[in-house]
């Protein structure tokens, strides 16, 4: 069967080969071609004259094609537009060579006891703040509304893949999200073990 | 000058090699790569025409193909990057259901 396979391989390069000299050496190529005068001159008449029309037809539907692709990565878009602008620092004397810089913490691994503590000093019951980060109202809270709320309680501000570490030590479910359930618990247990240690 | 013979084979050879690739690979950006391969197949074969006829109309072709498959590729990664949000994988042989 193998065998077979290889004579059939075979069997296709040589025709291939075939059809490829066939093509090479057809009539039409005979006289080698047309030298034609001033061909810049001629594609650009046919592009702006003959073919104008179309062009901007094909150019509407071009454009729309790159809203379609634009709209199909929103979210990947806002994700970065809010990690890139969450992080901007504007130096003391703007120059036209100066850049924005985006600063960023590292990862200490008390960010969620800072949360608690963040929570109990300012009173808010964990109830409150779910519904204050919950910012599109799903009742789930994503990496990116997580980021947010770090960065706004004055905590950490965070890449995404620190931020993807913490949701992923509360997430119980692994659905990448957290909910209220999974927070109240999360912040619960520090809370007891932080009140442990101090007893 | 080149002999538009040699062009057209060399299209040929291009467009028989993105089909291989795009019927045999199973990774969607090397399939998209593939179709590019023959996009820009089917290109060399209009400018060996022009050139064979004398006729500008054949580079006019190549332009808008040139655009086409651009405009193409940018809505193909689209489309890929929002299926690995969704699937988190872009194999073709595991996304094979268009329904979220």
């Amino acid at each position: 069967m193998r065998a077979l396979g290889n004579l059939a391989r075979a069997s296709l390069a040589l025709l291939g080969i075939y059809l490829m000299s066939l093509l090479v050496d057809a009539p039409r190529w005979a006289s080698g071609g047309v030298e034609m005068v001033a061909p810049t001159a001629q594609f650009a008449d046919a592009l702006m004259v003959d073919w104008s029309f179309s062009l901007v037809i094909l150019g509407a539907l071009l454009a729309m094609a790159m809203i379609g692709a634009s709209y199909l990565v929103r979210d990947e878009r806002l994700e970065n537009l809010i990690w890139n602008e969450s992080g901007i620092e504007v130096g003391p004397a703007p120059s036209k060579r100066s850049s924005v810089a985006v600063k960023m913490d590292t990862a200490s691994g008390d960010e969620l006891q800072k949360l608690a503590d963040y929570l109990r000093a300012s009173s808010q019951t964990v109830f409150d703040f779910f519904r204050s980060i919950d910012l599109d109202d799903s009742g789930e809270i994503d990496t990116m509304e997580f980021q947010l709320a770090l960065n706004k309680a004055s905590i950490a501000n965070l890449p995404p893949w620190d931020v993807d570490e913490l949701v992923n030590q509360m997430d119980l479910n692994n659905d990448g999200k957290l909910d209220l359930p999974e927070l109240d618990l999360a912040l619960m247990s520090l809370t007891t073990d932080s009140g442990g240690e101090e007893e | 000058m080149i002999d538009p013979g040699y062009i057209s084979a060399l299209s040929a050879i291009l467009f028989f090699i993105g089909l291989a690739g795009a019927f045999t690979r199973k990774h969607a950006i090397i399939v998209l790569m593939c179709i590019e391969i023959m996009l820009n197949a089917v290109n060399l074969n209009f400018v060996a025409v022009a050139m064979q006829t004398g006729n500008p109309e054949g580079w006019v072709f190549t332009s808008i193909a040139i655009a086409i498959a651009a405009s193409e590729v940018a809505v193909g990664l689209a489309i890929f990057l929002s299926l690995y949000s969704t699937r988190e994988t872009i194999n073709l042989d595991e996304v094979d259901l268009l329904k979220h």
